[in-house]
């Protein structure tokens, strides 16, 4: 680069910030990190070793919280149902989020613009909004889904939706598919987009057919892609509260009652705060400990393959 | 850096207090007392005490976060686990115990030092579910009377012209109900929230005290032998379970809350509900007036061969308590307020307005000209009948928590009645290990 007003040649060199300015740049975002992550991990890992219903005095347990959550049923059977969730959302909104992507992305869609802002609109409501509409929706008596089925001629098929101790968790999996659809079809219709035509193209001429197209070449191509959908779904779903507390309680009895309801349970309902605290650190190590493995597994078969 | 901001914010803290150079005193709480709540007279008579209290007391302002009740209740229990509870709030019989011990509240016996005859006013029994290792930790606010909201007319056609006084006469009751409207798809007897636990709750304390018998409790609670296996118990269990397989409840029970129950009812479906005293207001706000015309209230049926008969359940479930972190300054005010707001005219009022105050009174010390028909048969029956303890005020809260999860897998068929009382006496035991 020629510096014109002085007339010299100057080298280019990138600029490498100071650890100043390393210092002051991260620090807003250190602070919030600290107070808002750090800071109540470390405080309920502490609390986890006492016996604690409120207050300023907290009894020193040692490890019995701890050895306690092993043996809890409750808790092993909660996460259960969190699984169950993970696979009817991750089956649900990024199965049916590609496939709506791949509608999205071809030519022959008019007017896609709109149908995307139809299915993303959900998205942006509070799921306790969506957790009552649903209620709603699935009561009973007064419901659109059962009114629908009558409409329909199936009165047969009419039941208490969130009242079937096996049938909850799927219906409340169907309200958090619904809301959460078009979050994954917008991930998920980007990475196709970012696939090069020429590619499609080439593939279209071999004659490979809608169907191969998606299976051998859209899908390995955007694996990635697919990778932080998978894992924005199961995040999602291992921390779920809002939906059960909402629509359901946790019950009927405990049938839908998921980890981080538990954890509210524990600690708010029946003032165990130390043992509700071990039991968050639970949902903590297992959410980290299922996505990465999910991740190594599906990132171990991309380069397999 | 990160550990330095980490020890900064775990040594943080609080405070609750707040008094102006120029004197004046800054008071928070946290209740559920809605000025937009004008049906629920315990509400009223709160605001009117109040008002009256600001009033000539221009130096005092109270800071109020007003909730609904169920948002209060977690929010109380959050703000104690934070220890950050306001000057006075909303205290629940079930919480005592721990916070008590927690040393999240504190005793308000100096305020029935310093106010002779102040504690005598109060009916009796009414401030045991506050107290704790010999120390009183709430103003009781009310007494709740567990009701029947039944539709006499539906009743009478059904050929009933009075509640029945037990489960045998009750089962019959159901049975011609559901003949008599056999012809509405969407009709069962009673109307049941089962989503909200406080009322499941409410028809086992009943059932299981009425059979079982205040004894048996208090053996439970001394350890004495009692046990949640006990043939009483599992007798009530068994009724329960009974009302469900004999149609008595709506079929979708388990998956509505009270107010979708109530709507129930309002909209002809049901003959009743089971709730409290504390429902009559709402009920007289939403109801439609032909229904109203046919409203009736009664205790729940008993069981003919239980060890209490001609009993009500009831009692003082929550109170007014103060944080264990006042200052001395904070709970010398507290001493003039509690008494100044919580005293005869505000009992008069509660009473006026078809409420059950704590306080002692005696007819003609308040008007009863404005009562609706089901408050004065509530009270009436209060009166008439012997007040049965309620196994919510008592208990440990994770000890209802559980029998409220039993009770829905019971309902549901999911438990047998011998397993829900195993199930019961298993998680006794483990709370009371834990203790």
């Amino acid at each position: 680069m020629v510096d014109s007003y002085r007339g010299t040649e100057m080298a280019t060199t990138p600029y490498r910030p100071g650890m100043r300015d390393f210092f002051v740049y991260l620090l807003p975002g250190t602070i919030v990190f600290a107070f808002c992550t750090i800071v109540p991990i470390i405080f309920t890992i502490g609390t986890g070793f006492f016996r604690w219903q409120g207050g300023s005095s907290l009894t020193f347990i040692g490890l019995a919280n701890w050895s306690r959550l092993l043996g809890d049923s409750h808790f092993w059977n909660a996460l259960g149902r969190n699984l169950l969730l993970v696979v009817i959302s991750v089956t649900g909104q990024v199965g049916i989020g590609f496939l709506l992507a791949m509608i999205f992305s071809s030519e022959r869609i008019r007017g896609g613009q709109v149908y995307r802002a139809a299915l993303f609109a959900p998205v942006v409501l509070a799921s306790v909004v969506v957790g009552f509409l649903w209620m709603i929706m699935y009561n009973r008596q007064f419901g659109l889904i059962n009114a629908a089925l009558i409409g329909l001629g199936l009165e047969s098929w009419i039941q208490d939706w969130l009242g079937n101790p096996r049938l909850v968790l799927y219906s409340i999996g169907v309200a958090k598919v619904w809301q959460y659809i078009g979050l994954h079809l917008m991930i998920i219709l980007a990475g196709i987009q970012s696939i090069s035509t020429d590619i499609l193209d080439s593939a279209r001429i071999d004659g490979a057919g809608s169907f191969r197209r998606a299976v051998s070449i859209v899908l390995p191509l955007i694996r990635t892609t697919l990778v932080v959908s998978v894992m924005i779904s199961i995040a999602a779903n291992m921390k779920e509260f809002d939906h059960v507390f909402t629509m359901t309680g946790g019950g009927p009895g405990r049938s839908s009652t998921v980890l981080a309801l538990y954890a509210y349970k524990q600690s708010i309902e029946r003032l165990n705060l130390g043992y509700g605290g071990v039991v968050a650190i639970g949902i903590l190590l297992l959410s980290m400990l299922i996505v990465l493995t999910v991740r190594r597994a599906i990132l171990f078969r991309q380069e397999d393959s | 850096m990160l550990l330095s901001l980490v020890s900064v914010a775990l040594f943080a803290s609080g405070s609750t207090e707040s008094t102006g150079d120029d004197g004046t005193i800054t008071i928070t709480a946290l209740t559920n007392y809605d000025t937009q709540n004008t049906e629920d007279a315990e509400t009223q008579a709160y605001l009117l005490q109040k008002e009256a209290y600001l009033e000539a007391n221009p130096d005092v302002t109270i800071e109020e976060e007003v909730l609904s009740f169920g948002d209060m209740v977690t929010k109380l229990r959050t703000l104690a686990a934070a220890d950050q509870l306001p000057n006075y709030f909303k205290l629940g019989g079930d919480v005592v115990r721990p916070f008590a011990d927690g040393e999240a509240i504190s005793s308000i016996d100096y305020i029935f030092d310093e106010n002779p005859g102040y504690r005598e006013m109060f009916q009796d029994g009414s401030l045991v579910n506050f107290s704790h290792e010999g120390a009183t930790y709430g103003i009781p606010v009310r007494i709740s009377a567990h009701l029947v909201f039944y539709n006499a007319q539906m009743l009478r056609e059904a050929g009933f012209d009075s509640f029945p006084e037990t489960w045998d006469e009750f089962g019959e009751l159901s049975d011609a109900l559901n003949t008599t409207f056999a012809d509405n798809p969407n009709f069962r007897p009673i109307a049941l929230g089962a989503k909200a636990k406080w009322i499941i709750n409410n028809y086992f304390s009943f059932m299981a005290l009425q059979n079982a018998g205040v004894e048996w409790y208090q053996s439970l609670q001394s350890g004495d032998g009692a046990a949640w296996t006990d043939e009483p118990i599992l007798e009530a269990a068994q009724q329960f379970r009974a009302l469900v397989e004999n149609e008595s409840f709506n079929q979708d029970f388990a998956s509505i809350d009270q107010n979708q129950q109530r709507a129930l009812f309002y909209a002809g479906n049901a003959a009743m509900f089971f709730s409290g005293n504390w429902s009559t207001g709402y009920v007289y706000d939403s109801a439609p007036q032909e229904l109203l015309d046919v409203l009736a209230v009664a205790s729940y049926p008993e069981f003919k061969d239980g060890a209490m008969r001609n009993v009500v359940a009831g009692g003082a479930g929550w109170s007014i308590g103060i944080n264990h972190n006042d200052s001395a300054e904070m709970k010398e005010a507290l001493g003039d307020l509690i008494p100044a707001i919580f005293n005869k005219e505000w009992a008069i009022a509660e009473a006026e307005l078809g409420a059950i105050p704590p306080i002692r009174l005696s007819e003609d010390e308040y008007d009863t000209g404005g009562l609706t028909p089901a408050a004065r048969q509530t009270n009436q029956l209060v009166s008439d009948l012997e007040l049965l303890p309620v196994l919510d005020h008592r208990l440990p809260a994770a000890m209802m928590d559980t029998i409220a999860s039993e009770i829905q897998l019971l309902l549901i068929g999911e438990v047998s009645p011998e397993q829900f009382t195993e199930n019961l006496q298993e998680a006794w035991e483990e709370i009371r290990d834990s203790e």
